[in-house]
Order: structure tokens, then sequence, then C-alpha cells
């Protein structure tokens, strides 16, 4: 069942400058969003891509209720969102990567606490999330610091703490993991797949490390330029724009590399790495020989980068 | 509460040179207006039919209404013009299911501002024996019932002035127009052409602040005093609130 339904969702800046020369106002409006439609299941994890400015984090913003739409309608949990029913509210979180929302100047519990009072949640409640969210991002004594003493990573778990403090039932999580080292990322990341299995919780996500899109996310959302360019299942995605696996050789001698040459595949040479691109139902041939001609040591097979599929997503749509 | 508190008191002890400049501004500004009202008096009876003991005590209330504004929610209205709005960071606000204009509001109390009061406290008990002011005890209950009421209108003119910084994003100097207008409270409302005073009390009702409250305590209630601050507390109320949704709806927040 769609708990969270948005259609024709449209979003536009307007700014007002003063013309001097001609004394008059101009009005220029800048289209974030164009008719974005979607429905979300519960328990659905959900990851949106598309480059910088695409419009990903306003449409988070108008699915929690802080912007109102242009035009289109959305319904979350059975409310519109821009009504701010102390319900809804109860029920949503946000988490910003480049914003706090916890007091700088005051030991992350103390926040906590006066987040229990506005959420209204009970003592109970409070010290079991609480020990939760503490054990699983590996928080002991951290919660007792203040704030601006802490790393950006210890900040972004305590920011992640604040936002499950409630039980929301749906959280938007824009670029949770940015500029957290690989141990913090793997933690948070760790952390929303546990929460999203144990508590069914719904997760729409914005991040631009594939690594965390392509762990937690089934189905993802391309957006760029306010438009919606994909919806469906992160693997039919790479199946359709990248059908093909990618054989590297790493090769360490000049006798390796001029092997690598006369392969009959195609392929590319970069530094001492030789990569052949090659279709599924090709790759067979293509690794008996490269096994025959290479030490298994030096070669590996993998997927195309997800990066990748993205830019090939991207410049066949521009195209 | 005790956490905004406490969070206050860390930063306030923080800035320590910050209350001693505010106690060396206030004493300073006390003096310029005890000279300056002495100036005045040394040359007429009466101001608008104020003593001067009278005009003291007005000016010494108008100031305690500024410092419990300036404890409880100055610094954290102030903050929708200097930085909320602009930065972004009204986003958290604007997810609490509770109300957000008096979440932002007393959101920063200034717990050592507090401390001026005492001056303005000081002030007023020198204008009451100075100026040999009998007062009826009835006249106190219903001055502190419409001072209440006053500090409630000044709390919804502070926040109704600073809301502009919803569609003008970089209003900073918007802050000091409560400032300004805030003066008018310590004189009778006498001293204004008709037409302003009609503003004052009805479209920008700074003067029932502070004037009503004290004329109830010096020469008794009236019906219309306390119908009119009840009414017009409420329609302020409903306006403010009224405006303040209209500037959510415009907000548009910052990009990430």
């Amino acid at each position: 069942m769609s708990i969270i339904k948005a259609k024709k969702i449209s979003k536009s800046f307007k700014k007002s400058t003063l013309d001097w020369k001609r004394l008059c106002v101009e009005r220029k409006d800048t289209v974030a969003l164009e008719d974005i439609s979607i429905d979300i299941d519960e328990g659905e994890l959900v990851g949106f891509l598309g480059p910088n400015g695409a419009g990903k984090t306003t449409f988070l913003k108008i699915l929690s209720g802080i912007l109102y739409p242009t035009s289109g309608s959305v319904e979350v949990l059975g409310f519109n969102p821009w009504d701010k029913k102390y319900d809804y509210l109860r029920q949503i979180a946000l988490v910003m990567g480049q914003k706090n929302q916890l007091w700088w100047d005051l030991p992350a519990i103390d926040s906590f606490k006066l987040l229990k009072e506005v959420y209204s949640v009970s003592g109970r409640n409070f010290k079991k999330n609480l020990e939760m969210m503490v054990d699983t991002l590996g928080m002991q004594g951290i919660v007792q610091r203040r704030l601006r003493n802490m790393s950006l990573g210890e900040r972004m778990k305590c920011e992640l703490t604040a936002s499950f403090l409630h039980d929301p039932k749906v959280i938007f999580l824009d670029e949770p993991t940015i500029g957290l080292d690989v141990f913090s990322a793997q933690a948070v990341r760790n952390l929303l797949q546990t929460i999203n299995r144990e508590k069914k919780t719904t997760m729409i996500l914005t991040s631009h490390y594939m690594g965390d899109i392509e762990e937690l996310c089934k189905r993802v959302v391309m957006i760029n330029h306010g438009k919606k360019m994909y919806d469906g299942e992160l693997s039919a995605l790479k199946k359709q724009y990248a059908p093909e696996r990618k054989v590297e050789v790493f090769l360490h001698s000049v006798k390796d590399r001029e092997k690598f040459a006369k392969l009959p595949f195609e392929k590319s040479l970069e530094d001492a790495k030789g990569t052949i691109r090659v279709e599924k139902e090709r790759l067979a041939v293509v690794v008996e020989k490269v096994f025959e001609s290479f030490e298994p040591e030096n070669i590996s097979i993998s997927d195309i980068e997800l990066e990748e599929v993205i830019t090939k997503v991207f410049e066949s749509q521009t195209h | 509460m005790w956490v905004l508190i406490k969070n206050s008191w860390i930063r306030d002890a923080k800035i320590g040179g910050y209350q001693i400049g505010v106690f060396a501004y206030r004493v300073l500004e006390i003096t310029v207006t005890l000279v300056f009202f002495q100036i005045i008096f040394s040359n007429i009876e009466s101001l608008a039919g104020w003593t001067y003991y009278e005009i003291l005590f007005l000016y010494a209330f108008s100031k305690i209404v500024i410092d419990l504004g300036s404890t409880l929610f100055k610094v954290g209205v102030r903050s929708i013009s200097e930085n909320l709005v602009r930065t972004g960071e009204l986003d958290f606000f604007l997810l609490r299911p509770v109300n957000t204009m008096f979440l932002i509001s007393f959101s920063k109390p200034r717990v050592l501002d507090s401390i001026n009061c005492i001056f303005s406290v000081a002030i007023g008990y020198y204008a009451l024996i100075a100026g040999n002011i009998a007062i009826k005890s009835e006249n106190i209950i219903w001055f502190l019932f419409l001072a209440l009421f006053g500090v409630v209108i000044y709390y919804f003119l502070s926040v109704l002035v600073i809301t502009p910084a919803f569609w003008v994003v970089k209003l900073w100097s918007i802050k000091y127009v409560m400032n300004r207008l805030g003066q008018l409270m310590q004189y009778p409302a006498g001293i204004l052409p008709g037409a302003i005073r009609m503003i004052f009390f009805t479209a920008f009702p700074i003067l029932a602040v502070s004037y009503i409250p004290v004329r109830v305590l010096f020469w008794g209630p009236k019906l219309e005093y306390v119908v009119y601050m009840i009414v017009i507390t409420l329609i302020l109320g409903i306006v403010t609130r009224a405006i303040w949704k209209l500037g959510e709806r415009s907000y548009a927040s910052a990009s990430s």
C-alpha cells in the first residue's frame, strides 16, 4: 500500500529584483521541479539520484511539508504535509547531512531530552531507542559531549539518533553520509538497513555516494533539471544501461602489455591496467582467453560502476 | 524549559564581557533619560497631564517589559531575520510538532538579561515613593492583569515586525525597528498628535503595552480599557499568526 503519493508536483522559485535603470521590478522564475509523480509503499527504501541542483532536496522538503509546491498534490501517511498537522509531524523525520538540528553548545543528550519533550516520547521508548542507536552506531561516551567538541562523523551519528528517537514511520535522508569516513559511513548504512528491516520504516535517501545507493536501495528514482528520468529497480537500470561486464587485468610487465594488446577483443589500457568490456553472453569466451594468458591473481571481473551507469542515463536523456 | 535555560547559561557565560557592556549601557541610558526628563520638567509642570514621577514610573515599567522581552524571546525572534530564513535553519523548526512561532521565539532565552530589570524596578519604586503616588490595592491587581496583556502585545508586535524577513531574506536591520518603536512606550500617549496616537493604539498598538496598565494603576480601571486590552490582544494574536503562516508559505529554504 502506498503511503507516499505525489502527483504532478511542480515547484518554481520566484525572485524579484529591482532594475534601477528601467525603474521596474523584474521577476525571475527558476523551475526546481516539473510534474514529478511518485508512489512509495510502506517499508520501501528508495534512492533519489541526480546531479547537484537536480531538485532532490526540494522534493524531500516538499514531502516533509517545509516547502509548498507551485502545483500538484502530495499525501504522506494520509496527510497533506503542508497542513503541518502535529499527528503528521510526529511520524516523520528529516536528516540533512549538511545541516545541524542539535544545539552546538550543549551535550547531545540535552538536545535529545528536549526532542523527547517536543515529540512527547515516553521515558521507556526514549531509553530503548537511545540505547539501540548508541549500540548500533558505537556512540558510547559520545552523547555526553558537547556538539562543538565532536568530529563530523560523531555529529552525524547524533543527528541520526535525534531523528529516530520518536520512531518515525517515514524518514527523509538528504545525503546522510556526506563527509564521513568509510567506517562511519558504513555504520550509518548498517543502521538504516536495520531500522528499515526491523521497524518497516519507509525511507527516501539522496546521496552522491553510489555505495549508499547500491547497498541500501532496490528502487531508485533519477531526477535531472527537476524532471523524473527513471523510476524503477536499480538492477533493471543497470541491465538497461550497462548490460556488459568489466574484465580488468593488472599488467605488471612489458610482456604482459604486449600480450594484452594482441587480445582479439575491444579493450583499453590505462597505466598498468587493461580493461575489456564485454556483453554477458560473450563473457565466458573472454574470461577463458584472459585466464589462459595471465596470472589469475591479476584478473578481476565486475559490474560497471553505478557512477558510469548514471552518467550513461543522463547522457542518453540529454541527447 | 530547563534545557533552554541551560543552553542560555552556557552561551552567555562564555561572553561575560557582553553582560558587563549591557549593564554599562543600561546605566548610561538611564542617566541620559533622567537628565532629559529633568530638563523637560524644569520648564513645565506636567506633560500631557502626567507629572515627572508618573512619567518616570511609566518609563521604568516600559523598560521592565522590554527586559522581560529580552530575557524570554528577543534573541529567538531576531534569529528569524538574522539567520533562520537566510540559511535555511528554519527547516528543522518547521518539522517539530509544536507551534513553530513559539518554539523559535522562546528557544533562545537570555537569562542574564533579567538582571537588568533590577534597574527598572528600582526606578519605578523610587518614582512611587519620591512622587508620593498613592495607589489603591484594587488598582494594583488591575495593573498586573493588564500588564500581562501588555507583555503579550509586546511579544506579538516583536514577531510581527520581523515577519517581512520571510519575503525579503537579507533584512537584518529590521531587528532594530522594535527598539525604535519601543521608545514610544515610555511616554504618555497624550503627547502624540491624534492621528498618530490612533495608529499606535490600533494598527500597531505599541502604546497599549505600558500606557494603559500604568494609567489604570494611577487612576483606576475603566471597563473600556479592559475590553480594549483583551480585544486588541486577541486581534493582534490572530493577525500575527496569519501573517506568520503566510510567511511560512513563502519560505524558500536554502540550498543544501
